[in-house]
């Protein structure tokens, strides 16, 4: 599937799933503060936890327990790495290497909160989608730039705290993994959202 | 069915993404950058002896304005400054200085580009004046590399060729064995400037461990 392909049918689902009318069904809404730790092959080109990081997830539950959704977050990484040496072939180049990421993670998803409506709901939840991840190295007056389109999976474990009929907090911990390509390898961070959520009944 | 997505919405998403835009370099020296690279074909444990010139030259064009002069010359301290620490890095890597008319092995020409480029294949008549036998047809020639990976530079940017006297070609080229180029290094107060110069052509050494004798 081309990325253009790709981006088209994101975008129909996304206006499908934000523009559906509820009917009397409880929908989740929550704009989540979202520090990221990177692991993995992410966290071998930048180390540092990140909290230029957040997100927006929309669910619409099909009974009481379970619940249907997509979130779409932004996930920015820096580090700043002095004297750093960059070889390749007979060329080397030293200076201070500003490393930049970000991960647009967009995927549908879906939610199971393990009790009943009521203050305190944990739940599990799993997103499956696409990482758009771009990366960014300058050095001086070099620049290398690289970018991918990558499958990922989002697996979740939280819970919502009920504060009053429209209004909750949550936090959840998110496990960001994406399959690696020639682009770029495997990609992988870990999540902790602290939300605020609307819900609507 | 409740509007989620009003302007105070969309206004407040703008903000926290204008907030995430990370740090950028906030110091000049963190703009420095040191390049170098050098013919793999070249055996630098071979040549014993080199030589270079008492000044650093300015490069701001290809071509020089008035060609059999000498090009205009960089301020003496931090020619200086420049001169003494490529002789000593040499030294602590085994090869001898001698005077350009004792046939050295290799001849290091030092300038400083004035602009935002950097000439590769500048006018040979910049080292008429200093280069042993030179011929105003010669050219340089870069024996598999390519040094013009570097198109744009800041001012003040050190150039060091390591060139092979002994080695013209038949089509009348120079081969540049070594290069280094050294970004913005050259700028604002001369002692700032000696610090910066020696810190960077001393690691332009250290990442080019195979010149050594």
């Amino acid at each position: 599937m081309t990325s253009n392909t790709s981006k088209k049918y994101l975008f129909v689902l996304i206006l499908v799933l934000f523009s559906v009318e509820s009917f009397g069904q409880i929908t989740y809404l929550s704009f989540n503060f979202a520090p990221t730790i990177p692991t993995g092959n992410t966290a071998n080109f930048i180390g540092v936890t990140s909290a230029r990081s957040g997100n927006i997830e929309y669910y619409m539950m099909s009974d009481s327990k379970l619940g249907f959704g997509a979130e779409i977050g932004f996930i920015s990484l820096f580090e700043k790495i002095p004297g750093e040496t960059l070889n390749s072939g007979t060329l080397s180049i030293t200076g201070t290497q500003f490393r930049y990421q970000t991960m647009v993670p967009i995927m549908p998803a879906a939610i199971y909160f393990f009790t009943e409506p009521g203050p305190i709901r944990p739940y599990v939840s799993f997103g499956a989608g696409v990482v758009i991840n771009a990366r960014r190295i300058e050095l001086g007056i070099f620049q290398e730039r690289s970018s991918a389109f990558q499958i990922g999976i989002r697996p979740e474990v939280g819970s919502i705290f009920q504060l009053s009929e429209y209004v909750a907090i949550k936090l959840s911990g998110k496990y960001y993994n994406t399959l690696g390509g020639s682009k770029l390898p495997a990609q992988s961070a870990l999540g902790i959202n602290l939300g605020f959520v609307v819900t609507q009944r | 069915m409740k509007n989620y997505f009003s302007p105070i919405v969309y206004f407040l998403i703008l903000l926290l993404a204008n907030s995430c835009v990370p740090d950028g370099p906030d110091s000049a020296d963190q703009l420095d950058i040191v390049y170098t690279n050098f013919d793999s074909g070249f055996n630098f444990s071979v040549p014993a002896t080199y030589s270079m010139p008492d000044n650093v030259i300015l490069i701001d064009r290809e071509t020089l304005e008035n060609p059999g002069t000498t090009p205009p010359l960089a301020d003496f301290i931090i020619s200086q400054a420049i001169l003494n620490r490529i002789r000593s890095n040499m030294t602590a890597r085994g090869f001898t200085q001698v005077s350009e008319f004792n046939d050295p092995d290799l001849i290091i020409l030092p300038s400083i580009a004035v602009g935002d480029r950097v000439f590769f294949n500048y006018d040979w008549w910049f080292w008429g004046w200093y280069y042993p036998n030179f011929s105003p047809e010669w050219e340089w020639v870069y024996p598999g590399y390519l040094p013009s990976a570097i198109t744009s530079v800041e001012t003040g940017t050190v150039l060091l060729q390591m060139t092979n006297p002994k080695g013209l070609t038949s089509q009348n080229q120079i081969p540049v064995h070594w290069i280094s180029v050294i970004n913005g290094i050259v700028s604002g107060s001369s002692g700032d400037n000696s610090n910066r110069i020696v810190r960077a052509i001393d690691q332009a050494f250290v990442q080019s461990p195979y010149l050594t004798r």
